[in-house]
């Protein structure tokens, strides 16, 4: 096995496609018009950085899988879909992850210091089926794959690891063990030993200040800049200032956040000391507002500064056709942080979590610290082709993955009101080897389809102009 | 209008006759409904010229509702709800060119959302929107509506439809048909208003969005309507009524297709309605590779005088995505109505219905894809109309 090196996937793809969408094809349509909806707000309030969004899913099959969550979805709800043999009402109303896939699961350092591996990203949590996140995370480690050019064979193998992962991480739940949680106090794998190791060392040495933020005659205050230089173009890491109106905004979410903290921090933490716009994080949320703010901490002192992130939060993607309890959150904010809460095995893994809004914006709040670091499918896939990592450590990671996604469903409230893990139990009703069976067909199911619409997007993006055809009004 | 159909005149009045001096005034009055072609109920008022009218509508009730998913137990809510709450008020000329604004009551925040404006309160948005001109050229009714009009084929049904207070109708209900489109709407009337065709465009997004693309839909509809009897002293009309449509949806260059055929069948009396439907769809919401097939009867006598009457109906609805299998889903609603209007005096309509629903949703058309669904219910409907002309 070997990896492709990304620009000639492309090429290959471009070649393949003969850049060129087929006009009649109602699947390609059916993609246009889903990605075009998905985006609408946005194309109309960010046309260039949608732009750019789309540009930065065309680069790369792994970042195309990842702005593409409304396609999958729209895929797994229509009738036709691939059927689950393991639904039932209560299972259908477990709280996911919304989006759980490699690259979101990253590391944090709780109170206590000990270094835990967690999923990270929880824009996308809603009530669902658990069979949906499931399907989700295979799909991920499979484009994971596909990009480092494995064989179906291997793919299939990786995706059976992590539902393997999660039925056992279910079935250890329902015995009485004790929840699962990963820590750098023992080894958890070559890939997320690797990670907790870097992030611990990143964390220590502080380097999210350091890149993020300058120290001049013994005062700290904001960098604006590029911390990493564009690609072709794109925007990877810059820092802006902003205007006078938008960092009265900012002003004000940083103050109504603390009250949503679990544990209250001393008067004059939350002082501000500078406020920079963040532009080229994420896929999926590339356009979105992300602020970086610069704020005292606990004592006076430079050491002790804390840099803290407000990501704007829009609607998750809605999964079709279910009738869920509306309000079930008061507000996007709120609903990522909860759900984060509720998911995570410690409640305070992040101990700067947080909300606040100023309608129609609504923002999460986390400490922007190198102690959280996220799994990198490029450096999984480029360690793969230098061999220093084996097909056998993705597995170790998918079983992983499979067991997190296993307990934060089981032990996070669902609709009715009840652990999730007792509706999961009797859905997979000790045919755990049938839903992993189920769960690999599902997705080697969807693959071919995912790589044809990643060739039809990148055709499209050549075709169509860099919003797919559609007219911001603004244009 | 569809708010208003010609069963529910603004102002309840004994029927009087028509002087033709009054005609493009009244016809003005009338086109204010959506079923512009249909004059079965002279429009009172002192002259039959210029006039102003507004009106009102309500459906609200209550709903126990039972919902199973696969072997999984039953979900059971209990809610208060207000389906429908409109409130209209158009202006027509004696030259028979008019105005009409609807407007409407909504929840802000759908299902599966978690923001609302103002908090997921009910605001307001407009339903209706549009000019119009109702006349006669030589032989001919002609009527002209532009603005956010109502498609053709629900503007014909709708008023056909005694039951709307139960729940849309399928075409609504499943988006085959634009209750409220961009558009214009071109009608002409034969042979005493008994032969109707109407012509419509518009830009096939639906209220909701704005254009993606340049193609327009085009929906041509043809009714034949004939009074075959006179039951208790009203006519008993059969109506058959066919619908061609040729339309798109999404971006360009690939927009999606949305074509539609269909015809109905339907019997149309104060105390009787009767419907049948049959649609066939061609590309259904934004998928275009689906087709789709819905079918829909409905039925409904008043038994007793005004207090006590029975409504049924039911539908199919079969979604069939390119090389999967028939998804569909069945809907039997059946219960008792009464109209106590007489009551409440100033109110053009109230009726109460006490209503058994049953749907059931095969596993491929399921939310959940595999797992089949099935909803039983009770409701408690009222529905209220109010109108006044000025």
């Amino acid at each position: 096995m070997r990896a492709h090196p990304l620009p000639a996937l492309l090429v290959t793809l471009a070649a393949l496609t003969g850049c060129d969408a087929p006009a009649d094809d109602p699947r390609v349509a059916w993609l246009q018009s889903t990605l075009v909806e998905d985006n609408r707000i946005l194309l109309e309030r960010s046309p260039d950085a949608v732009a750019d969004k789309f540009r930065k899913m065309a680069s790369r099959p792994y970042y195309f899988f990842r702005g593409s969550m409304a396609v999958f979805v729209g895929d797994a709800g229509r009738p036709g879909a691939t059927p689950t043999r393991f639904g039932s009402g209560p299972a259908s109303r477990v709280l996911l992850l919304g989006d759980p896939h490699p690259e979101n699961l990253g590391s944090y350092r709780p109170p206590s210091g000990v270094m835990v591996f967690e999923y990270n990203d929880f824009d996308g949590a809603t009530y669902g089926p658990f069979h949906q996140d499931v399907r989700r995370l295979g799909l991920g480690f499979a484009v994971a794959l596909l990009e480092a050019g494995a064989e179906p064979a291997v793919v299939g193998s990786i995706v059976e690891a992590a539902a393997a992962g999660y039925v056992a991480g279910v079935g250890s739940l329902a015995a009485g063990a004790p929840p699962f949680e990963v820590t750098d106090r023992g080894p958890s794998g070559e890939i997320v030993d690797d990670l907790l190791r870097r992030a611990a060392r990143d964390g220590h040495a502080r380097e999210a200040l350091d890149e993020y933020t300058v120290v001049e005659g013994g005062v700290r205050s904001m960098f604006f800049g590029d911390v990493e230089r564009p690609t072709d173009g794109l925007i990877n890491d810059r820092v802006e200032p902003l205007e006078a109106e938008e960092a009265a905004l900012v002003r004000g979410l940083v103050a109504d956040y603390p009250a949503t903290l679990l544990t209250a921090r001393p008067a004059g933490f939350f002082a501000i000391k500078g406020i920079s716009r963040r532009r080229g994080a994420g896929v999926s949320s590339y356009p979105l507002r992300r602020y970086y703010v610069l704020v005292e901490g606990e004592t006076a002192g430079l050491d002790d500064d804390r840099l803290l992130e407000l990501k704007e939060v829009l609607d998750p993607t809605r999964v079709a056709a279910l009738h869920l309890r509306d309000r079930a959150f008061s507000g996007n904010g709120q609903r990522v942080v909860d759900a984060q809460r509720r998911l995570h095995a410690q409640p305070e893994c992040d101990p700067l979590l947080g909300w606040s809004a100023a309608p129609p914006l609504q923002v999460r709040i986390r400490e922007r610290t190198k102690y959280q670091k996220g799994i990198d499918v490029a450096r999984i896939v480029e360690r793969l082709d230098e061999r220093r990592w084996t097909l056998d450590d993705v597995a170790q990671l998918a079983d992983v993955a499979g067991r997190l996604l296993a307990r934060s469903h089981a032990r996070a409230e669902t609709l009715d009101g009840v652990a999730g893990l007792g509706p999961i139990a009797d859905a997979l009703a000790d045919d755990g080897a049938g839903f992993v069976a189920e769960t690999r067909a599902a997705v080697l199911t969807e693959l071919p389809r995912f790589e044809a619409d990643y060739a039809a997007f990148v055709a499209l993006l050549a075709e169509e102009g860099p919003w797919l055809g559609y007219r911001p009004a603004s244009r | 209008m569809a708010g208003l159909s010609p069963r529910v005149p603004l102002i309840p009045s004994a029927p009087r006759r028509v002087s033709s001096r009054a005609a493009p005034a009244l016809a003005a009055l009338l086109a204010l409904s959506a079923c512009a072609e249909r004059r079965p109920d002279p429009f009172p008022g002192a002259d039959d010229r210029a006039a102003l009218a507004v009106d009102g509508q309500v459906f609200a009730g209550y709903g126990y509702q039972s919902r199973t998913r696969g072997e999984g137990e039953a979900e059971t809510t209990n809610a208060f709800v207000i389906d429908r709450a409109e409130l209209g008020v158009g202006y027509a000329a004696e030259s028979g060119l008019g105005l009409e604004l609807r407007l409407e009551a909504v929840r802000t925040a759908e299902r599966g959302s978690y923001i609302g404006v103002d908090g997921n309160s009910l605001v307001m948005r407009v339903r209706r929107a549009r000019g119009f001109y109702s006349g006669q050229v030589g032989p001919v009714g002609l009527d002209v509506e532009l603005g956010l009009v109502t498609d053709p084929w629900l503007a014909a049904l709708l008023p056909r439809f005694h039951q709307r207070a139960t729940g849309p109708l399928l075409a609504e209900q499943f988006e085959l048909f634009d209750a409220n489109e961009l558009g214009a709407v071109v009608g002409l009337r034969f042979w005493k208003d008994r032969v109707t065709l109407a012509l419509g465009a518009a830009n096939g997004e639906g209220r909701a969005d704005t254009e993606f693309n340049a193609d327009k839909t085009f929906t041509a509809r043809l009714s034949v309507e004939l009074p075959v009897a006179e039951v208790s002293g009203a006519p008993l009309r059969v109506g058959l009524h066919g619908v061609a449509r040729s339309g798109s949806t999404g971006p360009e260059p690939r927009p999606t297709p949305s074509d539609r055929i269909g015809g109905a069948l339907t019997v149309d009396h104060p105390d009787y309605g009767l419907g049948a439907m049959y649609l066939r769809a061609t590309g259904l919401e934004d998928r275009g590779d689906e087709d789709g097939e819905a079918i829909e009867l409905w039925a409904d006598a008043r038994l007793v005088s005004e207090w006590l009457g029975v409504a049924v109906r039911w539908s199919r609805f079969d979604r069939r995505p390119a090389g999967g299998d028939v998804a569909g889903r069945r809907r039997l609603s059946a219960g008792l109505f009464g109209d106590v209007h007489t009551l409440l005096p100033g109110l053009s309509r109230t009726r109460l219905y006490l209503l058994y629903d049953d749907e059931q949703i095969d596993a491929e058309a399921g939310s959940v894809p595999g797992v089949a669904e099935q909803t039983t219910g009770v409701r408690l409907v009222l529905e209220v109309a109010a109108g006044r002309r000025f």
